[in-house]
């Protein structure tokens, strides 16, 4: 090789691009050429000296550059991790990555679509199968209210001045509260997490078994329907009679007619009547305290005495899913989205296909944002997306979350 | 940037990136945003604009995403549109200069430094004596090599940028900058010529740490 050759490769040498031979040839040449080494050691001394360190960009340049590039998968691809060592919630979104990238598949978004029509399908069609068996029994009232207070006053305070019970089947958007800085635990695991978007496996067929009982066993109004055991005993009574037709009682029960209205009862027939219309009250009490827990907690929760249906939710979540979302609800109240992120992903994971977890994954999505803990409130929105019902209000959350991103 | 053995190449992932997967998208960015912003940053002088340029550029490629051909480099791809919209920025003449990124700032101790950039020579040595001292050399190396570079006609600085931060072979550089590659490979030789001769004082430091 000669100083020419050497001149024309001199850059490939320097940033070794060169083929091991001709490498070898040009360092025997400028072993024995001194303008050749100088010129060799120059420029390698000037690399070395401009080499600048690189500059690290902003820590919300990424998440800018997926936001504007990817809009609506940013959530998802932003969840997979830089490195093994990551957290529970980055795994969980790293699923709902992976679930969203198979999603992405025609065929797999078809297979799915149709399983979460059949899913939601389902409760629908038990319920109105076994509604058409019911219809034929009993007469669905508008409220559920006990008999009005002239004829009432001897029933329990506690069965006759609670107001009428909030209807389950309205779910309250409860606005953000904002909880402590630090999310709480992600309890989900990755399998479960993708039940709980799509509502496949066995729990989901439990849960909505479960949950399917639960709605048949509430009007509207909230109340027990009057198919129930404890309906029917509530409507034999004395002091029920004046509600077997559901609405305010238009005439008052039989107990009650000893001590009349306007005057006040006397004292021989005020105990009688007080104790012909305890026991029925008792049972009346009985009745609603045994029949109707639910609407118990439920009073408590409108009543803002967060703790005390917080209690009486979880006494009833093992074997309903709406008690168990209640239940979640009622501890965001009393001690904010710190502590009932979780609780909402318990709720979504026991009640995975169900309204009940979707609306879990919803309300613990909007904890989990007032709790600065973006990506994981995305990872539950975008598994929202897929449901029918939900994406809307999935959607509009996302765009809550950019636009705050955006804004910050 | 180039992946390593056991790394997915750029290509396999844009073809899964086509495919539908998104999470390949993402590792993209990972991969190619801090070379891809100081290949910005240096043409721009700007970090606000750098940051501009990346954030377009990766927009640009889901956009097209579907008419990159694997026959092609990805990263060549990558900084042809980066290269473009720095250009773009460039004829617009709404940029300035930063002096955080071209002039020397006052340290805690007096001495010149240029924030946020990474450990100093002085760092490696274990003499704490010596070490101030070469930290305030070093500092000031720094500053004149930022200087240089930024004095360097645009297409050899271009050149020079591809090849020494974003890592690129001469012959992808000849397909971003549009130019054959023994052009670009005497643009480089141009480049380290210039900057030898500006630099020539801190040369025989420069020996000394070989």
């Amino acid at each position: 090789m000669d100083c020419e050759k050497v001149e024309s490769v001199l850059m490939d040498e320097l940033y070794g691009d060169l083929d091991e031979l001709t490498s070898a040839a040009l360092r025997r040449h400028v072993a024995g050429c001194a303008r050749c080494s100088a010129l060799l050691d120059g420029f390698r001394a000037t690399r070395q000296l401009a080499a600048l360190p690189l500059v690290e960009p902003p820590h919300s340049l990424e998440a800018r550059v997926l936001d504007a590039a990817l809009p609506r998968a940013a959530a998802v691809s932003r969840a997979v991790p830089a490195s093994e060592d990551v957290s529970f919630g980055r795994r969980l979104a790293r699923i709902v990555s992976i679930a969203g990238s198979w999603a992405m598949r025609p065929q797999t978004a078809m297979a799915a679509l149709f399983l979460v029509m059949v899913g939601a399908a389902v409760p629908l069609l038990r319920g109105k199968s076994s509604r058409a068996a019911a219809n034929a029994e009993i007469r669905v009232t508008e409220q559920g209210m006990p008999a009005p207070a002239a004829t009432a006053a001897p029933i329990a305070p506690s069965a006759a001045a609670e107001p009428p019970p909030a209807p389950v089947a309205q779910v309250a958007r409860p606005s953000d509260v904002p909880g402590s800085p630090k999310p709480a635990a992600h309890a989900a695991t990755a399998e479960e997490f993708r039940e709980l978007a799509t509502g496949k496996g066995e729990a989901r067929d439990r849960e909505h078994d479960k949950d399917s009982r639960a709605l048949r066993e509430r009007t509207p109004s909230g109340a027990l329907a009057e198919n129930t055991p404890s309906r029917k005993a509530y409507a034999d009574s004395p002091a029920g009679a004046g509600v077997a037709g559901g609405g305010p009682a238009a005439r008052p029960a039989p107990a009650f007619a000893a001590a009349p209205p306007a005057a006040p009862p006397s004292p021989p027939a005020a105990p009688v009547a007080a104790a012909a219309a305890a026991p029925a009250s008792n049972a009346a009490a009985d009745d609603v305290g045994e029949t109707n827990p639910f609407d118990a907690a439920l009073s408590a929760y409108r009543a803002h005495r967060y703790a005390e249906a917080s209690r009486a939710f979880e006494a009833l979540a093992a074997g309903d899913p709406n008690a168990d979302l209640w239940a979640a609800r009622s501890l965001r109240e009393a001690s904010g989205c710190g502590a009932a992120a979780s609780r909402f992903d318990q709720v979504a994971r026991r009640a995975a296909g169900t309204p009940a977890g979707w609306d879990a994954l919803l309300e613990g999505a909007q904890c989990y944002r007032g709790n600065g803990d973006v990506p994981t409130a995305r990872a539950r929105l975008i598994a929202l997306l897929g449901v029918p019902g939900y994406k809307d209000r999935a959607q509009a959350e996302l765009d809550r979350l950019a636009r705050g991103r955006n804004g910050m | 940037m180039s992946p390593s053995r056991t790394e997915t190449t750029d290509e396999a992932l844009m073809s899964r990136f086509q495919s539908g997967e998104r999470m390949a998208f993402t590792v993209l960015v990972r991969r190619h945003q801090t070379p891809l912003y100081n290949f910005a940053l240096r043409q721009l002088r700007s970090g606000p604009a750098a940051e501009e340029v990346v954030q377009e550029t990766f927009v640009r490629v889901v956009q097209n995403a579907a008419e990159f051909k694997n026959a092609a480099r990805f990263s060549s791809w990558l900084y042809t549109i980066a290269r473009n919209l720095c250009i773009d920025s460039l004829r617009k003449g709404g940029l300035r200069r930063h002096p955080s990124l071209d002039e020397p700032q006052r340290g805690p101790h007096g001495a010149h430094s240029l924030g946020g950039e990474g450990p100093t020579l002085g760092d490696r040595t274990p003499d704490a004596k010596a070490s101030v001292e070469r930290a305030v050399v070093s500092s000031e190396i720094r500053a004149r090599v930022l200087a240089a570079i930024d004095e360097l006609p645009d297409d050899q600085r271009e050149v020079f940028l591809l090849r020494e931060v974003s890592n690129l072979p001469f012959k992808e550089i000849a397909i971003i900058v549009d130019a054959p590659e023994n052009t670009v490979k005497s643009r480089m030789r141009y480049a380290l010529e210039r900057l030898q001769a500006t630099l020539s004082e801190f040369e025989e430091y420069a020996r000394a740490l070989r």
